[in-house]
C-alpha cells in the first residue's frame, strides 16, 4: 500500500498540525544550538529531499570548516535513518580565516547550517517517518570544547512532489547561497611560478564587475601554508592569486581544488560569495631567462 | 577581547615575516637544539640526549585532545614503553603566561603525578620559542628525534583525529610507527602527518 495518494486528499490543515510536530526543538548543549529542519513538509517515496544540521553558536565560538586549517576539527554526523533510507555527504558552507597567529584556521561562527540530501526508498509504509543524528562537534575560541547532540525530526509520508515549507523557505536559501557554487562562466588555471602556486581566475567575457578581494580555502589540509598571506590581484582581464605551498619540496599536486570567496559578487545578481574550484596545473614548460613579466 | 589579540597578531605576523623562527626544523635534518627546564627545575639540552632516541610532545592539560589520551592512559602507556626501551620522552608545554595550560611547576607536578605520566621530563617552553622553532602547532604534537639527532618523525600521534578516547583501540599508532623503525634501525614508515588537535597556545 502506498501512502502517496490517501495523503493528497488531506485538508491542508492536517500538514500544519504534522508541521509543527516536525519542527523538533533545537537541542542546546553549551554555547551550540542543535536542531536538524527538513525544507519540505512532508516527503514522498523515492524523492531526495534536503534537511538542514543547523548548528547555533554563541559568540565568540566557532566550529571547523571541512578543512579546519591549521587545527580543529570539522562537525561530524552520524545518521540514524530508517531503512532504506541513504543521506548524502553533508555540505558545508564556506568558512572564514581566523587568525590566531602563529596559527589559520577556518571557522564556521554564528547560524551554520549544514546541508544534506536524503533519499527515500521507492516504497514507503509507514505514515510518519523518523529522521535522527548524532552530531559531534569541536568548538573553540580561546580554548577548545568538544560537545554534540543528538537531533530528530519526524516527517509525513504525503504528496508527490513533496511540499517546501514555505516558512523555511528563505533560510534553505540564505543557506544555499553560503554553499559554494559551480563556477558559473569563470575558468580557474593552476601554475607554479617562483615557489608559490598561482591561481588564475578567468572571468566570463561579459564579466563586467570587480572582484576586490578573494580568499582561497583549499579542502586539501596539506595543499597551502595556511598562514601565510594570499596575493589576489588583477593580471591583465583575469586575476591572479598567490599561494604558499605547504610544502616547497613537495611533488605538484593535480590540482589547485577548494572554495575561492570573494568580496564582490562574481556573476551581476548572484547570492554566492564562493565558487568552487578545481584547477588543474598547467604543464610547466621550460624557463627561459624571462622569469618574471614585470613589463607593462 | 577581540581588541587584545590585535598586538599579537601583529608581533607573530612580524615574527613569521622575518621567516627563521617559525619551523626551522624539518623532516630527515638535524633536530632544532635548545635548553629548556624541566617543572623540577632542572635544565635539559637536545645534546644531553645524544646516541638516544628522543620523543618531544607537545602538551597541554587542558586540551579535549590531549586530556583523550591521558584520560584513557594511552599516553602514558607509550611514556612507559618507551622509555622502558631506552627512549627519552619529553614532554613540552609551550602555553604562554595567562593562557590555557600554562602552569607554575609545583603545579605541573601535581597535574603530572594526577596523570601518572610517565615521560622523562616535562619541559617548560612559556616564551615558545622551543614550539616556534619546531613548528609546534596542536596538542598534542609529537615528534620523534632519532640517536644521531635527526628528526624522523613530525606529526599526530595516531590517525583518528577526535576526541573522543573509544577511537584509541583501532586507531594507527604513527608515533609508535615511527619509534619501533627507530629502536630497529630501520626507516620510519610515515615520517610525516598532519597533527590534530587544540592549537598550542602561544
Amino acid at each position: 500500500m502506498r501512502y502517496g495518494a490517501p495523503m493528497r486528499a488531506l485538508p491542508t490543515s492536517w500538514f500544519l498540525v504534522l508541521a509543527t510536530l516536525a519542527a523538533a526543538a533545537p537541542v542546546r548543549n553549551g554555547p551550540v544550538a542543535a536542531e536538524l529542519i527538513a525544507e519540505t513538509l512532508s516527503i514522498a517515496p523515492g524523492q531526495p529531499f534536503t534537511v538542514a544540521v543547523r548548528l547555533t553558536l554563541d559568540p565568540p565560538w566557532h566550529a571547523y570548516w571541512t578543512n579546519p586549517g591549521d587545527s580543529g576539527l570539522a562537525p561530524a554526523i552520524e545518521w540514524k535513518l530508517p531503512d532504506g533510507f541513504t543521506a548524502g555527504e553533508l555540505q558545508f558552507p564556506f568558512p572564514r580565516a581566523i587568525a590566531t597567529p602563529p596559527f589559520m584556521t577556518y571557522g564556521l561562527e554564528g547560524d551554520v547550517w549544514l546541508l544534506a540530501t536524503i533519499t527515500p526508498p521507492a516504497e514507503l509504509h509507514e505514515e510518519r517517518v523518523p529522521l535522527a543524528a548524532t552530531v559531534d562537534w569541536l568548538i573553540c575560541d580561546e580554548y577548545c570544547v568538544p560537545g554534540g547532540a543528538e537531533v530528530e525530526l519526524t516527517l509525513p509520508v504525503g504528496a508527490v512532489p513533496a511540499e517546501p515549507d514555505p516558512a523555511r523557505a528563505a533560510e534553505f536559501a540564505a543557506a544555499r547561497a553560503h554553499l559554494p557554487a559551480e563556477p558559473d562562466g569563470w575558468t580557474f588555471r593552476a601554475r607554479r611560478e617562483s615557489g608559490r602556486y598561482v591561481l588564475a581566475a578567468i572571468p566570463p567575457v561579459d564579466f563586467a564587475g570587480e572582484v576586490p578581494a578573494a580568499e582561497f580555502f583549499p579542502f586539501a589540509e596539506d595543499l597551502i601554508r595556511h598562514n601565510a598571506p594570499q596575493a589576489w590581484r588583477r593580471d591583465g582581464a583575469a586575476y591572479r592569486l598567490e599561494l604558499v605551498p605547504a610544502d616547497p619540496a613537495a611533488p605538484l599536486p593535480a590540482a589547485l581544488a577548494g572554495v575561492l570567496v570573494g568580496a564582490g559578487p562574481w556573476q551581476a545578481g548572484s547570492p554566492h560569495r564562493a565558487l568552487r574550484v578545481d584547477a588543474p596545473f598547467a604543464e610547466v614548460p621550460p624557463r627561459s631567462a624571462n622569469p618574471e613579466r614585470n613589463a607593462p | 577581547m577581540k581588541t587584545k589579540v590585535l598586538l599579537p597578531i601583529l608581533i607573530a605576523a612580524l615574527a613569521l615575516g622575518a621567516a627563521h623562527a617559525w619551523a626551522q626544523a624539518a623532516v630527515g635534518a638535524p633536530a632544532p637544539g635548545f635548553t629548556l627546564t624541566d617543572t623540577k627545575g632542572a635544565a635539559h639540552a637536545l645534546a644531553d640526549f645524544a646516541g638516544k632516541p628522543v620523543v618531544l610532545e607537545w602538551t597541554n592539560p587542558d586540551c579535549p585532545f590531549v586530556k583523550k589520551h591521558y584520560g584513557a592512559k594511552n599516553m602514558q602507556a607509550l611514556q612507559a614503553k618507551y622509555v622502558a626501551q631506552g627512549v627519552v620522552w619529553l614532554s613540552v608545554c609551550s602555553s604562554a603566561p595567562g593562557k590555557q595550560g600554562h602552569y607554575p611547576a609545583d603545579e605541573w607536578n601535581r597535574i603530572l603525578a594526577e596523570q601518572g605520566s610517565a615521560a622523562t621530563a616535562l619541559l617548560l617552553d612559556p616564551d615558545g620559542q622551543v614550539g616556534l622553532a619546531y613548528g609546534a602547532k596542536t596538542t598534542p604534537h609529537l615528534f620523534v628525534v632519532d640517536a644521531a639527532g635527526n628528526l624522523v618523525y613530525d606529526g599526530a600521534i595516531d590517525d583518528r583525529p577526535s576526541t573522543d578516547p573509544a577511537d584509541i583501540p583501532g586507531a594507527r599508532s604513527y608515533v609508535s610507527e615511527a619509534l619501533d623503525a627507530v629502536l630497529a634501525g630501520a626507516p620510519v614508515p610515515v615520517a610525516q602527518t598532519k597533527p590534530y588537535g587544540c592549537s598550542v597556545k602561544y
